[in-house]
């Protein structure tokens, strides 16, 4: 996991734009301010406004769409060998070309759409939750508890993600959904170190103090003022996340960790291709330009979410 | 001075913790080497020759005995015999370790390189619509996954141009092009953060100033913002060391290159408790100190931090 820093720059251009009364009020009292066009109308216009934004919006549909019901692209067999149709380049009857065994490379790219986004999406939620937990309680307990916890998140990310994630899939067994139970743990300490971070500095709002001084007790503060602001960067985030989740995804199923092979997934596509990519290259390009595609979608949509926040998790 | 001993000595618990963490995540897994040793093996006495193996391992005794000695052992840098391969664990990693290491190193070099150069480019370009073809570069490098552009790089320079052999090619450029597979997202998010940051400090007063004095746009952007918006990236390369050293494995897969990635993989497998445990001390040691030298330029860049701020 990377950290982007995009505190100056957003500083930046707001210095720039004149601040409506909200807008102060929110900064007086010590709130960020809203994402541009937050609240009113232009917020659902926005995507119409930037059409790179708007591709990410309908390819994300498509592959949604792709995920829940593939017949509608795909009516094909994804498993269908057809030995008189090996090998074949991509044309009109067959979008990707077709395997060494007759197989219909873009029915098996359809096919698996749904193995890999639920596998990424499962990746996430685990790593979200745990880590959001323990994120939350270092940030709430502080102290000693905090300094413990944390000491043991800096040992996660020390360990390499490779060798624990070996290391449950070996004890689950290959499959992709083991790979997504690894993925998540090891995203755990991304989003405990995001989540703790939020909890400290929403606790220094003023609205928080402003909740303190009109007697508000303890749990009450936490969860109806810190754990609902904190959780909204890490859900940002963890939109950012789902992009990198696939992305890990496919690199284990490529390293043979995943479904065993007649299942269609995405990475074990690109690797199944792989022997081949001397002479049938698109046997393993293609399949991996709809994971670059479904990447570069769901990363758009995540920057457009985390704009103007401090930290984003990638 | 004082913080600099405390931050090593969390240095020192965190590698321990690694070491631990790593012992005990393979000792609850099922299954041991006895098992991986003794696979295929059928007939009736399978439970004895299992039995046996694990006597011969010293895998039989108490968990915290067989702990406390890998503990010892590695404190005076002796891991233990791989299983598989009946030689010292440390051996058998630092075989392959250099290959790694040129991999990640190079990786590494080519993305700073690549990353701050395109950062820079972005800033001096005027044009605007190259302008927007090149910001929105490093968000598509960060999408690619870095097996599918080792698969690219493969299919051009070994099959199509034939400058490299497309099986462990040992010379430098069969290196050089591994390792710009593996560089390509590393600089993506390199230039993301620098490109964010350089933003951020042209528009701050130093700048102007700079501006003011007459100096040209590459003097402004290159002597006097990169400086400062790079402090950000250098605390990311701690991070970025990490994901290079799981990002070998694929190329090293990819390009059939001999590694500590594919050594890793297989020891986890068989469950050679010796070669993890020295691949993740390693790794944990590498990660401490980069994050160590990391913490260390910080106040030689910016005067303002200081140890004891």
């Amino acid at each position: 996991m990377t950290t982007l820093e995009t505190e100056g720059a957003t500083e930046a251009g707001e210095a720039a734009t004149p601040m409506s009364p909200s807008a102060r009020l929110r900064r007086r009292v010590g709130l960020r301010p809203r994402p541009p066009g937050h609240g009113d109308r232009r917020r659902w216009a926005a995507p119409l406004r930037s059409p790179g934004l708007l591709a990410a919006y309908l390819w994300i549909a498509v592959i949604l769409l792709a995920a829940i019901h593939p017949g509608l692209f795909a009516a094909g067999d994804p498993l269908r060998q057809d030995g008189s149709q090996i090998l074949l380049a991509p044309g009109a009857d067959h979008l990707f070309g077709t395997d060494d065994f007759g197989r219909d490379q873009f029915t098996r790219a359809v096919w698996g759409t749904r193995l890999s986004l639920q596998a990424a999406v499962v990746a996430v939620a685990i790593g979200l939750v745990s880590g959001s937990l323990i994120g939350l309680v270092a940030g709430a307990l502080r102290g000693r508890a905090d300094s413990i916890l944390m000491r043991i998140i800096d040992i996660m990310l020390a360990v390499p993600s490779l060798i624990v994630s070996l290391a449950i899939i070996s004890a689950l067994g290959r499959g992709t959904l083991n790979i997504a139970v690894a993925i998540g743990i090891n995203s755990t300490a991304g989003f405990a170190r995001l989540m703790r971070s939020e909890v400290l500095k929403v606790s220094n709002a003023k609205y928080v103090e402003a909740s303190v001084f009109a007697g508000h007790g303890y749990v009450r503060r936490l969860f109806k003022h810190v754990v609902p602001n904190a959780s909204r960067s890490v859900l940002a985030a963890a939109t950012m996340d789902i992009g990198t989740a696939i992305l890990t995804v496919a690199a284990l199923s490529f390293l043979g960790l995943g479904a065993p092979p007649p299942t269609p997934e995405w990475g074990l596509l690109v690797a199944e291709g792989r022997t081949f990519i001397g002479v049938q290259w698109w046997l393993s390009l293609l399949p991996g330009l709809v994971i670059v595609l479904t990447v570069l979608a769901v990363y758009r949509v995540g920057r457009s979410f985390n704009r103007g926040r401090t930290r984003v998790v990638a | 001075m004082a913080r600099y001993g405390l931050r090593l000595l969390y240095g020192v618990i965190v590698v321990w913790g690694a070491f631990t963490g790593a012992f005990f995540l393979l000792y609850v897994v099922p299954g041991d080497a006895a098992g991986g040793l003794t696979a295929g093996a059928d007939g009736a006495d399978v439970k004895q020759l299992l039995a046996e193996q694990r006597e011969l391992l010293g895998l039989d005794r108490p968990v915290w005995v067989q702990y406390w000695d890998a503990l010892t052992g590695a404190l005076q840098g002796d891991f233990g015999e791989s299983i598989y391969q009946r030689r010292p664990a440390v051996e058998v990693y630092f075989e392959s370790f250099p290959e790694t290491l040129k991999l990640a190193f190079l990786g590494l070099l080519l993305a700073v390189v690549l990353g701050v150069t395109l950062s820079v480019v972005i800033e001096l370009t005027n044009w605007k619509w190259a302008r927007e073809l090149l910001i929105s570069l490093p968000p598509v490098a960060v999408s690619l996954p870095p097996f599918l552009v080792g698969l690219v790089l493969l299919q051009v320079f070994a099959f199509q141009l034939h400058w490299i052999k497309a099986v462990n090619d040992p010379s430098f450029g069969g290196l050089l092009i591994a390792s710009a597979a593996l560089a390509v997202a590393g600089g993506g998010s390199i230039s993301q953060l620098l490109t964010a940051n350089l933003r951020g400090a042209l528009t701050s007063p130093y700048v102007e100033t700079a501006r003011n004095w007459g100096l040209s746009r590459f003097d402004v952007v290159v002597r006097h913002a990169l400086k400062n918006a790079a402090l950000p990236v250098i605390t990311s390369l701690g991070t970025t060391v990490g994901v290079m050293v799981g990002g070998t494995v694929l190329t090293e897969t990819v390009f059939s290159r001999l590694g500590v990635g594919r050594l890793v993989v297989d020891a986890v497998d068989g469950r050679d408790m010796p070669v993890v445990l020295v691949a993740v001390t390693i790794s944990a040691v590498i990660f401490v100190a980069v994050n160590l030298v990391v913490d260390a330029v910080h106040p030689l860049l910016d005067k303002r931090i200081q140890w004891d701020g």
